[in-house]
């Protein structure tokens, strides 16, 4: 894909002075990894106060949120934290009831028109990259498991206030937004529709109003300053 | 990638994966010359439980739903749907109702019913067989001959002289361990027209048999256990083809005695540990029976899914759908003559041994 984009070519011949098939793997790789050092985060807040054991590293109130994060938010079951390092992922994937709504409906269809072509060697990255539709199959797209239907990566929350929108889709504006989310089970609004693939760790948590206060208070904290002097 | 260049790069590899659905029937006629092979799926113990007015355990509410909404993917679609039994908690009518209602999303017309203990001891099936037809029976499809029985049963005494209502006798075998309970059983009655039902079947004829509780005996305290099952056994002993399979004990297990193979259905509401691995008495956990690991309760599914069932050659090919875990297969090895896992049979993996 990548000796084929237009966008990539002309980035990949000022970097690495090659195109078409000399592009190889090694060079994606060092792509790869020159991005990721830029995402190096650590020092913040968070890990001051956790791993650093500086009482006054976070606020009174992101210290109530990390509370909530661990226990009735059950946010640490799969944005983990261990207990020499915090990665913010358990690198499973889960379907939250983000955006799979527009194909719940005709999903049989969808799915068997899918294999369908999946079978007759049509290029799947395509395929969920340049339809809507498709790319909601999330994992499922990858591993034809009815267990990863509309299945997105856990990701990192590191930094995570600096990243906005937020889901798979960019369709939650605020960490307040996505907080709510959470605490109605996966719904922006009460009465919302629940798909029947949404993974069995999501469920209806009750938070408060201070609650989810406390826990958007407590994602803030995850910043490194390093990263917040970059942008 | 802008969409744009997306757009472009689509067209250029005319890579194209149709986002517009093709019509189901150009899809099935793919496997036109398949259709001797059929499939059936086998959703089992959903136990869905009442709390009041509209209210319902929303876990397993969760459970059925997301099972309809798997099966409804399957392509080619089954033949037909079994339920294993279970598909109320307490068999009152408002479980039963709420749970056929469910059931009513799937989007295959025919489903057979097996009655599960949870289903039965409330009224006895009165309600449950007026919805769904008789407790026993048997039908023929492609060659196949099932025989559905309701295996629940118990002593007379126990049923009838007991208990002061239908509410008390349903509380006692809901639940596990209960030294109150009683062992389930087919019964004379339902053996005598077992061996007529079979009378009029040819012995080549592969014969497939549904019960809610094992038609083999492994572990009675919590009635993995039909008290009379040897006797049923000998009935299916004639044949040279025959599969039995169960519901009830929520977990993989498969077993082969003499010509039969049994097989079990996972449920869509919650796992049981294995009774090896908690037993304080004898358990007889079949050995082939690869186990799963304990599950996850963060993953309110975990542990639990449902099946799809090949077995137009005669001998069974189960599909598992797990929902927070790897699919697995449980298919006949026609060269060991038993059911095995086609992944992890020899290579097995210890389960999990604490709790």
């Amino acid at each position: 894909m990548v000796r084929d984009d237009p966008d990539y070519q002309p980035r990949f011949k000022e970097v690495f002075g090659v195109s078409g098939d000399a592009i190889t793997i090694e060079h994606v790789k060092q792509a790869i990894a020159a991005f990721e050092r830029t995402l190096i985060s650590g020092d913040s807040p968070f890990d001051r106060w956790y791993f650093g054991r500086d009482r006054k590293a976070m606020s009174e109130a992101a210290i109530r949120g990390f509370k909530v994060y661990m226990e009735q938010g059950r946010c640490v079951s799969c944005h983990t934290i261990a207990e020499d390092h915090a990665l913010f992922t358990d690198n499973r994937f889960n379907n939250l009831n983000v955006g799979f709504e527009r194909i719940a409906g005709r999903l049989p269809k969808l799915t068997a028109a899918f294999e369908k072509s999946k079978r007759a060697g049509g290029n799947v990255d395509v395929a969920v990259l340049s339809n809507a539709n498709l790319s909601e199959l999330g994992r499922y797209a990858v591993n034809d498991q009815w267990r990863s239907m509309g299945a997105f990566k856990t990701p990192t929350l590191r930094n995570v206030a600096r990243t906005a929108p937020y889901m798979h889709d960019g369709s939650l504006k605020t960490l307040k937004d996505v907080v709510s989310f959470y605490s109605k089970g996966g719904r922006v609004k009460d009465k919302d529709p629940i798909n029947a693939y949404q993974s069995s760790g999501i469920r209806p948590l009750g938070l408060s109003d201070k609650q989810q206060a406390d826990l958007v208070a407590f994602l803030e904290a995850l910043t490194s300053p390093a990263y917040a002097k970059s942008k | 990638m802008s969409a744009m260049n997306r757009r472009d790069f689509l067209r250029r590899t005319g890579g194209l994966i149709a986002g517009s659905a093709l019509p189901l029937s150009l899809i099935e006629l793919a496997f036109a010359d398949e259709q001797q092979n059929f499939t059936f799926a086998y959703i089992s113990d959903s136990h869905i439980q009442h709390i009041k007015g509209k209210d319902f355990v929303r876990n397993w509410d969760r459970g059925l739903i997301r099972t309809v909404g798997e099966a409804n993917l399957m392509d080619p679609r089954p033949d037909f749907v079994m339920y294993g039994g279970d598909l109320a908690q307490l068999g009152t009518k408002a479980e039963l109702d709420h749970g056929l209602e469910l059931m009513s999303a799937l989007r295959h017309d025919k489903v057979h019913y097996v009655m599960g203990e949870h289903d039965y001891y409330l009224d006895l099936g009165e309600y449950w067989e007026r919805q769904l037809g008789p407790q026993w029976y048997s039908f023929d499809h492609k060659g196949v001959h099932f025989v559905v029985l309701n295996s629940v049963l118990t002593y007379d005494e126990w049923t009838h002289n007991r208990w002061s209502s239908g509410e008390e006798r349903m509380a006692v075998m809901a639940g596990l361990d209960n030294p109150s309970g009683s062992p389930f059983m087919v019964g004379e009655k339902q053996r005598d027209w077992l061996r007529d039902d079979l009378s009029m079947i040819a012995k080549t004829t592969p014969v497939v048999v549904f019960s809610h509780s094992p038609l083999q005996k492994i572990f009675k305290n919590w009635n993995f256990w039909t008290e009379d099952a040897e006797q049923v056994q000998v009935l299916l002993k004639p044949f040279d083809k025959v599969t039995v399979f169960y519901g009830h004990v929520h977990q993989i297990q498969y077993n082969q005695i003499g010509n039969i193979s049994f097989h079990s259905a996972m449920a869509t509401a919650w796992a049981w540990p294995y009774p090896e691995t908690y037993a304080q008495v004898d358990s007889l956990l079949p050995k082939l029976t690869v186990e799963m690991n304990r599950a996850d309760p963060f993953f309110e599914r975990d542990a639990t899914g449902w099946q799809f069932v090949d077995v137009w050659s005669g001998n069974a090919t189960l599909h598992y759908s797990l929902t927070e875990n790897q699919p697995r297969t449980v298919a006949f090895n026609p060269k060991t003559g038993r059911p095995e896992d086609t992944v992890y049979q020899n290579d097995r993996i210890p389960p999990q041994q604490h709790f």
